[in-house]
């Protein structure tokens, strides 16, 4: 049973023009939660550059169906440069993704479950914080849904936006 | 989890564009399709700017949550909510410039201008009514270019025409000498040198004054021209515009005048070569080479041409012009040289290709030589390889030089039989490599200089028709586009360079554009090689907006005018001044402030038209 993993968003800038400012949404999709052993189905990059999320020029490729694990991973590198990666349970992401590369990748690494509980603890609320990714998307009005690899870099991508626009 | 239908939930995805709101809901399903996955999606906090005055607009904006003011000056012009699109007035440069702020925390579906156009090139109803209001302003532009081309042919100067040279005889001659005269030299008239009681004075009698003079008015042959040719002759100086020629032969309702330098007759302007100049602008030196009868003539003519250049450019002459001239004069010498040195058997079942710039027409000066040599099937010829030696090696004496990559005809992987040929474009498209590419690059730009072009049609043919509709093979074809930095168009950026390094041209400036334009006409399976031939007709096509193929071809006139200029101007090399340099750098600080200003907006449109090219290849991946 494949399982939804968690993607991370991060902003891929073009090879020409190397925004810094650029970051990358990552998201995977893998047979199971296990980094251990499981396997990469799906994964989905998105540019996020300034204010906007660039999906029109996704990077959205099945291992196996789209090119092999190799090819898929070559392109997410290129894609992915050294910018920085956002997503959410990203360290599961960046491992699907370094099995497709086969290299570590050292990117600097966003978490935006991290940074909405750090919000949400600020605001002193009583109660546990709910980290899910619904309850997320729920609690900060975003126009998405996490239903697949897709929505959930794109959900990430606006989660990263909006818990960052104070400081950006 | 992954086994969700995208189809069924996208009605309540609520990141989904509404396609029922007009006009997008005259799109077809697939059309909306083709614009959903080209979105980009925005998200603004209240308070911030969406658009400022400054930046440049690349997206139409589609309010999908909140609300955003547009301010007119210091007003509030208008109030955007969920459904509402701006600024189509700012994405094609039109009207004041306005500001957008988002009212309350806001997102926005932007369509990506190229993506805009491709919906309203397919779908005319919906690109009427997206687009409606620019038909006009962008017609208007269309005017004004023609215009621009209108006056660089008014530009020609006389210089740039074929001139008779002068056939002079003397007063005393007879009507019949003066015949014979017209005859040997193959002119229709003679200039009398007549001295008179008040010196010497000149005429003119041509053969239309022989005919009515002896058949009509019976005159004897041998009576002397003086008293008959005609006097006070229509001159013009060597520099003149030809346009001023044209003029006063219709003034005066003659077909030739007689033109001047510094005072002394230098030739004789005739109609059909003002004619051929301001039709077809390689007159002057086509006979120059067609006379020659052996290689050597060949050479002294070719030498000529770079002085030929340096007076061309200094009189003003626009730099398509000198492009056009030197590519016929060098095809005409690489034809001539073939059928000088080649058999009729061989020159009946070859085609003598040119390629890369030189097929494309787009030589300045003399640069490597690229040509090759396509051979019948089955036909062999045993002197072949002494012939195409000896054409490349005239051609280096020609100051031609070899090609380093060696596409020449005395390789013989370029001198092979149409079938040969065939494979290796099978290659090329099939198995890229880097050289492949490049091969299938110059190959593409190929155009016949002598013998039998249906060769090098049916190799076209066959190159077009392997073509498959695979994203990935032009996506590796056009790469190149983006190999080398175009250094930004901001001022700043240049000022540094100043004094840092001088900027290569050609590969910030006119190789990407030469190289995207010929992805997106390979892609379009265009037959065209000329890069301006190409953009204009990517545009009747509608693969290219017409304001968009207008700034391309201008900047490509503009950089190659400031290559062209570089390299006129740079000292030259040797004391003969025969050769130029090939130099591609161009040093800011040596440049006019107009030619500056210029040279940024071409680099800032090359940018751009790099962004559109990786857009459209989706060369980011």
């Amino acid at each position: 049973m494949p399982t939804t993993a968690i993607s991370a968003a991060g902003s891929a800038a073009a090879s020409t023009a190397t925004r810094p400012e650029d970051r990358i949404a990552l998201h995977c999709e893998a047979t199971s939660f296990d980094a251990a052993s499981a396997q990469p189905l799906r994964v989905v990059a998105l540019r996020i550059r300034g204010e906007r999320i660039l999906t029109g020029q996704a990077l959205d490729l099945r291992p196996g169906v789209d090119g092999s694990a190799a090819m898929v991973g070559e392109r997410l590198r290129r894609f992915v440069a050294d910018r920085p990666l956002v997503g959410y349970f990203l360290d599961f992401s960046v491992a699907m993704a370094e099995r497709l590369t086969g290299t570590p990748l050292p990117n600097e690494r966003v978490e935006v479950s991290g940074l909405y509980y750090d919000r949400k603890v600020r605001s002193a609320s009583k109660s546990a914080v709910d980290l899910r990714l619904d309850s997320l998307i729920r609690d900060l009005g975003l126009p998405v849904r996490a239903e697949d690899a897709r929505g959930a870099a794109l959900a990430a991508a606006m989660a990263w936006l909006t818990l960052t626009r104070d400081e950006r | 989890m992954s086994d969700t239908s995208s189809g069924t939930s996208s009605s309540t995805d609520p990141a989904a564009f509404d396609f029922g709101l007009p006009p997008f809901d005259l799109l077809t399903a697939g059309e909306r399709e083709g614009l959903a996955s080209a979105l980009d999606i925005g998200i603004y906090a209240k308070g911030r700017p969406l658009l400022t005055r400054d930046e440049p607009v690349d997206a139409l904006f589609v309010v999908l949550r909140g609300s955003v003011l547009e301010r007119h000056g210091g007003e509030v012009a208008a109030l955007h909510g969920p459904g509402d699109r701006f600024d189509l007035a700012a994405l094609y440069g039109a009207g004041p410039a306005r500001g957008f702020v988002a009212a309350e925390d806001t997102v926005c579906h932007l369509i990506p201008r190229p993506a805009l156009e491709a919906a309203a090139r397919d779908n005319p109803a919906f690109g009427a009514a997206v687009l409606g209001a620019f038909a006009q302003r962008m017609s208007d532009l269309a005017g004004e270019r023609s215009n621009r081309e209108m006056a660089a042919l008014t530009m020609a100067r006389i210089r740039q025409a074929y001139l008779h040279p002068p056939l002079f005889v003397p007063g005393t001659a007879s009507l019949r000498d003066a015949a014979d005269a017209m005859k040997r030299g193959k002119a229709s008239s003679v200039l009398v040198r007549d001295s008179g009681p008040e010196g010497e004075r000149i005429g003119i009698l041509t053969g239309t004054d022989l005919r009515d003079l002896v058949v009509l008015e019976g005159r004897p042959v041998d009576e002397p021209v003086g008293p008959l040719a005609r006097y006070g002759l229509l001159t013009l100086d060597r520099d003149d515009l030809l346009f001023n020629a044209l003029v006063l032969m219709t003034k005066h309702a003659v077909r030739r005048i007689v033109v001047t330098e510094n005072g002394a007759v230098v030739g004789l302007l005739g109609q059909s070569d003002l004619l051929a100049v301001l039709s077809n602008h390689s007159q002057v030196i086509g006979l120059q080479v067609e006379h020659a009868t052996d290689p050597e003539d060949l050479r002294r003519a070719s030498l000529s041409t770079v002085e030929l250049i340096r007076a061309l450019h200094a009189t003003g002459v626009k730099v398509a012009f000198i492009a056009d001239l030197v590519t016929e004069l060098n095809r005409r010498i690489f034809r001539k040289l073939f059928e000088l040195l080649a058999p009729p058997d061989l020159l009946a079942n070859s085609c003598l290709i040119v390629m890369g710039s030189e097929g494309r027409g787009e030589q300045l000066l003399k640069t490597d030589q690229d040509n090759g040599l396509i051979l019948r099937d089955g036909y062999h010829c045993p002197d072949l390889p002494r012939i195409a030696a000896d054409f490349s090696r005239h051609l280096v004496a020609f100051g031609y030089p070899p090609c380093p990559g060696g596409i020449m005809v005395s390789n013989p992987d370029w001198t092979r039989p149409l079938a040969a040929y065939k494979d290796a474009i099978f290659h090329w498209i099939h198995r890229p490599d880097e050289a492949a590419q490049m091969n299938l690059a110059i190959f593409y730009d190929a155009a016949a200089v002598a013998g039998d072009p249906a060769l090098l049609d049916e190799a076209k043919g066959y190159l077009l028709g392997r073509l498959q509709d695979n994203q990935m093979f032009f996506t590796h074809f056009a790469r190149p586009t983006l190999a080398f930095d175009t250094p930004s168009g901001l001022f700043a950026a240049l000022f540094e360079r100043r004094r840092a390094e001088p900027v290569d041209i050609k590969k910030a400036g006119i190789f990407p554009i030469v190289h995207g334009v010929r992805a997106l006409a390979l892609e379009k399976r265009m037959t065209e090689t000329n890069t301006v031939a190409r953009i204009w007709a990517l545009a009747e096509l509608g693969a290219l907006d017409r304001k968009l193929a207008g700034d391309l071809a201008e900047a490509f006139a503009i950089l190659s005018t400031i290559r062209l200029k570089a390299r006129v101007d740079s000292p030259a090399d040797g004391e003969t001044g025969t050769e130029l340099a090939i130099d591609n750098l161009v040093r800011l600080e040596t440049l006019g402030k107009l030619d500056r200003d210029q040279f940024k907006d071409c680099l800032a449109l090359v940018k751009s038209f790099k962004d559109t090219i990786a857009y459209h290849f989706r060369l980011n991946h």
